[in-house]
């Protein structure tokens, strides 16, 4: 049997042969048991892919028009002068309040997001978000992928951690990003990983969850060859959480946290990043977060809490209780400390403090300042963005102060 | 239906107007959205992938304005997001979530399976199989859709065909 007759086999259902091959074809298949076989097999997987299944239900074809419309480039403009307008209107009246002599460590910082979701550019959102320039040795890596925009970008934190972000855009509707830190146990540059990650994403229906949602993922090596994935899932069009997984060693996967992605919790991932170092904290991974009511996310007693420890990576392992921080939207109805300029003791809190009366729930100022703590942690700085709240836990009094005033001097 | 060609409006703004691509969408829509079926994993990765189609035409810079150029047009983008697609599947391995996990589609072994074997394929073949076998197009159609020579897109078909047969039955699959 020669392979020649295999592809005259196959060039036969697509083309009438000429008579010299035709002729030799039907004279080597009659000779030959095992392209007779062929030819069958042939015929049966023709008949195979040519099978037709029922029409799919087609989905609107008005989601479609709205992404596939190219915007105008006034719109653009429009969109991206209002983002900066709305970020210089925030500022403005974060100053006035200020002036007003509301004096404390928060400050509402919804007003200077409020144009993230119009139709801007990422730059525009990049630049209203407050993202601080590049410096360097930092790094940026645009992917595109399925109509939607994923920015990596991120800054070295120390000689062996880089703090990464992403961002993503679908059409103009939704924008997400996330600083979490990557510990790479060796000298990294960014460009390493980089240079490896790729993107992907999967459509997930989950039997818990009726309403259809995306999954992106991000896959890299750092230096030492151990993996990093990073997992972001989206719902109608809003991110939802992402997940970062890092192997200790090469080959093993392990999640190490969860994160809500919203341009708020961005932002105060950003001002915490960039105002603990001013606080005297040697690394500066952003611990914002609001704590989930799950049990299982309690913080344990014997962790020692504070910026250092908080980062992304220090549980030893998923078995075992570990820093699992979720944000999660909480109302002011949520929050049952909405207090003055005071402290807490404990037994009061909604998130059932266990008494051990080291953990202070401190608010700067009602309505639109909130302070307040999750059991077990000694001293915490909440910060209202928005619809949320992001908690920074130190132990040391004296050193939450410092850094809330650092975070107050990083306001717009 | 009314089809595409039949609209006597000028062609610089059929091409812009929305009731074009509306019409678009109902006359080929159904059948990129098949094409798309035969080789994505789920119905709404295909989805996914026949709004892409969509988006992308209805962004180009140059979209072909003659009568009959649409659907071969479309079906080229299409095929150039499902090699996109295939290649990228090949590339990563999901783990699910706990407790998250998705429910395997299985909407027939027998399809599931052909499905699979089209995935398991260099995806340049797949997507030649399926244009050819499945969509009806004949090799110097896809040729002129995919700017390839009539040679490679024939080519394409004897070595898909191999690869495929082998592919099913190293799935379990009986031929």
């Amino acid at each position: 049997v020669t392979a020649h007759a295999y592809d005259l086999i196959g060039a036969a259902r697509d083309e009438v042969l000429d008579d010299a091959s035709d002729a030799f074809l039907r004279a080597h298949l009659r000779e030959c048991a095992d392209c007779r076989r062929y030819e069958r097999d042939v015929s049966q997987a023709d008949r195979l892919v040519a099978q037709r299944e029922p029409y799919p239900s087609m989905p609107p074809f008005e989601a479609i028009r709205r992404h596939g419309e190219r915007p105008s480039w006034w719109l653009i403009a429009v969109a991206a002068s209002a983002v900066i307008v709305a970020a210089a209107v925030g500022g403005l009246a974060l100053r006035e309040r200020n002036a007003a002599g509301q004096a404390g460590p928060t400050r509402v910082l919804g007003s200077t997001l409020g144009g993230t979701s119009l139709g801007a550019s990422p730059d525009d959102v990049l630049r209203a978000l407050g993202v601080p320039d590049r410096r360097s040795g930092e790094g940026t890596q645009w992917v595109y992928e399925r109509g939607i925009w994923v920015l990596f970008s991120g800054r070295p934190l120390g000689p062996s951690s880089v703090v990464v972000s992403i961002q993503a855009w679908r059409g103009s509707a939704a924008q997400t990003e996330e600083g979490f830190r990557v510990d790479t146990g060796a000298p990294s540059d960014l460009r390493d990983i980089y240079a490896t990650f790729d993107l992907d994403e999967q459509p997930r229906v989950g039997p818990q969850r009726p309403d259809p949602f995306r999954l992106l993922v991000a896959r890299g090596r750092d230096r030492d060859g151990r993996t990093v994935q990073l997992r972001a899932t989206f719902s109608e069009g809003r991110a939802e959480s992402l997940e970062l997984s890092r192997t200790k060693d090469p080959g093993e996967v392990r999640l190490s946290g969860t994160h809500a992605l919203d341009p708020f919790a961005v932002s105060a991932c950003q001002l915490i990043t960039r105002a603990a170092p001013r606080a005297g904290y040697a690394t500066a991974a952003a611990v914002v977060s609001t704590h989930a009511d799950d049990p299982k996310e309690q913080v344990p007693p014997d962790r020692e809490l504070n910026l250092r420890l908080c980062a992304y990576g220090e549980d030893r392992d998923w078995a075992d209780p570990h820093l699992n921080w979720a944000t999660r939207p909480v109302s002011r109805a949520d929050a049952v400390f909405v207090l003055t300029g005071s402290r807490t003791l404990p037994g009061q809190s909604a998130w059932k403090a266990d008494g051990d009366g080291r953990w202070i729930a401190r608010a700067c100022a009602p309505g639109h300042q909130v302070v307040a703590a999750p059991p077990r942690c000694h001293v915490a700085l909440a910060v209202s963005v928005g619809p949320y709240l992001f908690f920074v836990y130190e132990r040391d009094d004296d050193a939450a102060r410092r850094l809330a005033d650092a975070v107050v001097a990083e306001l717009p | 239906v009314t089809h595409l060609y039949e609209i006597q409006i000028p062609a610089a703004h059929a091409v812009r107007s929305p009731e074009y691509w509306d019409l678009a969408y109902r006359e080929h829509g159904p059948d990129l959205l098949s094409y798309m079926r035969r080789m994505a994993p789920s119905r709404e990765t295909a989805e996914e992938l026949m709004q892409e189609t969509f988006v992308r035409a209805m962004r180009a810079d140059r979209r072909p304005t003659a009568p009959g150029e649409l659907r071969p047009w479309l079906y080229r983008i299409a095929t150039n997001l499902a090699i996109d697609h295939l290649r990228r599947s090949r590339r990563f391995r999901f783990v699910p979530f706990i407790g998250r996990e998705t429910a395997p589609e299985r909407d027939g072994a027998e399809v599931d399976l052909v499905r699979h074997a089209l995935r398991e394929i260099a995806p340049e073949q797949t997507t030649a199989l399926v244009l050819r076998l499945h969509e009806g197009f004949g090799p110097r159609e896809i040729a002129a859709m995919l700017e390839l020579s009539e040679v490679a897109v024939k080519s394409r078909l004897v070595r898909g065909r191999r690869a495929f047969i082998l592919a099913y039955r190293r799935l379990g699959g009986q031929l």
